[in-house]
């Protein structure tokens, strides 16, 4: 038995739903893609199989097929009359094997017409997967890639800075809060330029910077 | 009388004098001359029958339906019987010249490009959407000839065209030779599962349309030599002499006569134009003879052919030879007969449009058989006897078909290699030695 170490124990997730509105949202999202690839491939495999096997195989069909044999086994009877005349039992052996080999030249063919069918099928299917998966990764990956360009930013000293994303992005909470963030560093850094600026006194100069930087927790 | 009047006088004389001879050469080729009601009878049963071409050949392929039945797969032979009859729906105006031209065309397409085939020669059955084989039928020789007799054909009449190109392609790929399987004679056909089916056509039948273009190829012909090997054996019934085929049905006295005129051609002493009207004669007179034992055989009610019967599709004769018959009549018997018979072959086609109109008339022209031993009615047109039907109610009113069949440089290699053309019969026996009036050139 494998015991849990103290870091796997720290990590570990309690909460699954961290943030229900979000993940909801993706559930919806991502589910909605899912059926839609999986509708695409069940009918597909439905009418790519099935479809066939329904036509040629419908009681018209097989009462025309049961015709057509015993028309076969009658031609080659009348062409060849020399030969003995296959009557009864006998003819219908005949007939039973004209149909199994009709049959089996059927199964050629809907197997031919299956792998052509969903051939085609599997082309839509990969380009509809690929759609839905740029669709959503799009989503996702469209407003992190803002948010690594902004910390690179806010990295580099730009605190004016804050993130506008597009009407139906996701993460939009995220980004008011990383705004919300922005808008703090932002008035604080500039709080503290206006004190330097404005105090020639060092004592007070200390004291209002010291208030100012009070609340930042930082490493050293 | 002034100048003018004279001369007006002896235009008109020059033209009547030149009415007068175009007339003579152009009068019938048969001692028969059908009246105005017949004329316009058969003319409306061909007709008819033509619209069975357009309607069961596949609109993407051309390929032709074996049968109005639904689900039934595509014939070789009704197509070839299909590229003649689209050709004659042309010229009688009841189809477009550019309807009949692309049909044809595509047809020949589909046949080049898709149909299946060994050596050259198609599948007895092919299915009509794909030209795939189907049925487990065999690459035939005899449904092979007739589809490419009704190929050249449609080359002859669109000479010049692709049709005319495309047509003498499909001839010049079939290896006749290799059809012989090593022997003398042309085999019925061959199966991927089995080769060579053991039977070879060995005695007179509908086969010397095979023959012909076999002998004729230009590209693989079998030797001239394969033209005496079957045998012409002769059978008598009544007094009529008969170089009989085995079963005895009508049909295979006709096929051939379809495409080939055989008036003026003489096998030594046979001439089959004569020896098909006597074998037309010996089975209405083996109906006849008949009457005690199927009391609806009458001199309306007669015509034994392979067709469709109460039990199924049989190989109906009469003798000499074979003579399976339970009392079913085939309609196509006395109509691909009246060429050899047209007197009596016309009134009994007359009389089942009178008599069983109901039963046996469908848009496209005449339905297969009927039997009045047990009132059963064929329910469905085949196209090959439906074909047989159109083609020699053709021969009997333009002879179109002979004429241009018979202008093929291979049927004239044909005749040349076999000696046929000639004038005067070589005595064999006793047989018939009418020299009909039509020269073929």
């Amino acid at each position: 038995m494998r015991f849990m170490t103290l870091h796997e124990r720290k990590y570990k997730r309690r909460h699954f739903f961290v943030n229900p509105q979000l993940q909801t949202h993706y559930m919806i999202y991502i589910s909605h893609a899912l059926m839609i690839c999986t509708g695409a491939a069940v009918l597909s495999m439905y009418f790519g199989i099935w479809g066939s096997v329904l036509k040629e195989f419908n009681s018209t069909r097989i009462q025309n097929d049961l015709i057509n044999a015993a028309r076969m086994q009658e031609y080659e009877q009348a062409r060849n009359p020399k030969i003995n005349p296959t009557t009864g039992t006998l003819a219908l052996f005949r007939e039973v094997e004209f149909l199994t080999a009709h049959q089996k030249q059927i199964w050629a063919e809907i197997l031919s017409t299956t792998h052509h069918r969903l051939l085609l099928k599997f082309f839509i299917l990969v380009l509809l997967i690929a759609w839905a998966s740029i669709f959503l990764t799009h989503k996702i990956a469209g407003p992190l890639f803002r948010f690594q360009q902004s910390c690179h930013e806010i990295a580099a000293g730009n605190l004016s800075l804050r993130i506008h994303l597009r009407k139906f992005d996701e993460v939009k909470e995220v980004a008011k809060t990383f705004n919300e963030m922005a808008d703090h560093l932002d008035h604080s850094v500039g709080r503290m330029k206006q004190i330097l600026h404005e105090e020639k006194d060092i004592a007070i100069l200390k004291s209002k910077m010291g208030e100012v930087l009070s609340h930042y927790k930082t490493t050293k | 009388m002034t100048r003018n009047s004279r001369f007006v006088l002896t235009m008109l004389t020059f033209v009547l004098c030149l009415w007068s001879l175009v007339a003579g050469l152009w009068s019938p080729a048969f001692a028969y001359t059908p009246t105005q009601e017949e004329k316009k009878f058969l003319l409306q049963v061909e007709q008819d029958t033509s619209k069975y071409f357009t309607r069961f050949a596949d609109p993407k392929t051309g390929l032709v339906r074996d049968s109005s039945r639904p689900g039934s797969p595509c014939s070789i032979a009704s197509t070839g019987f299909a590229l003649v009859s689209w050709s004659i729906a042309k010229e009688h105006g009841w189809m477009t010249y550019k309807d009949s031209y692309l049909l044809t065309l595509r047809c020949l397409k589909t046949l080049r490009d898709k149909v299946e085939h060994k050596n050259g020669f198609f599948y007895h059955m092919v299915s009509v959407n794909t030209g795939k084989r189907v049925w487990s039928s065999e690459a035939s020789s005899i449904d092979t000839a007739l589809l490419l007799a009704g190929a050249l054909y449609a080359g002859q009449v669109y000479k010049g065209t692709e049709v005319e190109r495309i047509a003498s392609e499909l001839y010049r790929r079939v290896n006749w030779k290799w059809m012989t399987n090593n022997t003398l004679l042309l085999c019925h056909g061959w199966k991927p599962e089995g080769g060579f089916l053991p039977y070879y056509w060995d005695m007179y039948s509908e086969h010397l349309i095979l023959q012909a273009l076999a002998i004729g190829s230009p590209t693989h012909p079998i030797s001239k030599q394969a033209w005496n090997e079957w045998n012409r054996e002769e059978g008598e019934y009544n007094g009529k002499k008969v170089v009989n085929s085995f079963t005895g049905s009508l049909f295979t006295y006709q096929f051939s006569h379809a495409f080939i005129d055989f008036r003026n051609l003489w096998d030594r002493d046979i001439n089959y134009f004569d020896n098909s009207q006597n074998a037309t004669l010996t089975n209405l007179d083996f109906c006849l003879s008949n009457q005690s034992i199927y009391k609806s055989y009458s001199p309306e009610n007669w015509g034994l052919s392979a067709c469709l019967g109460p039990k199924g599709y049989k190989a109906y004769g009469a003798l000499p030879g074979q003579a399976i018959n339970d009392g079913t009549i085939a309609v196509h018997a006395a109509a691909g007969s009246i060429p050899f018979a047209p007197e009596i072959t016309i009134k009994t086609l007359m009389s089942f449009y009178t008599l069983h109109k109901n039963n046996l008339y469908s848009p496209f022209g005449f339905k297969d058989s009927f039997n009045l031993e047990i009132d059963w009615w064929a329910q469905e047109e085949l196209g090959v006897d439906q074909g047989i039907t159109l083609l020699m109610i053709e021969n009997f009113l333009s002879e179109t078909i002979w004429k241009r069949f018979m202008k093929l440089e291979y049927i004239q290699k044909w005749i040349a290699l076999c000696d046929l053309n000639r004038a005067v019969p070589v005595t064999r026996n006793t047989a018939s030695t009418t020299i009909h009036p039509i020269s073929v050139s």
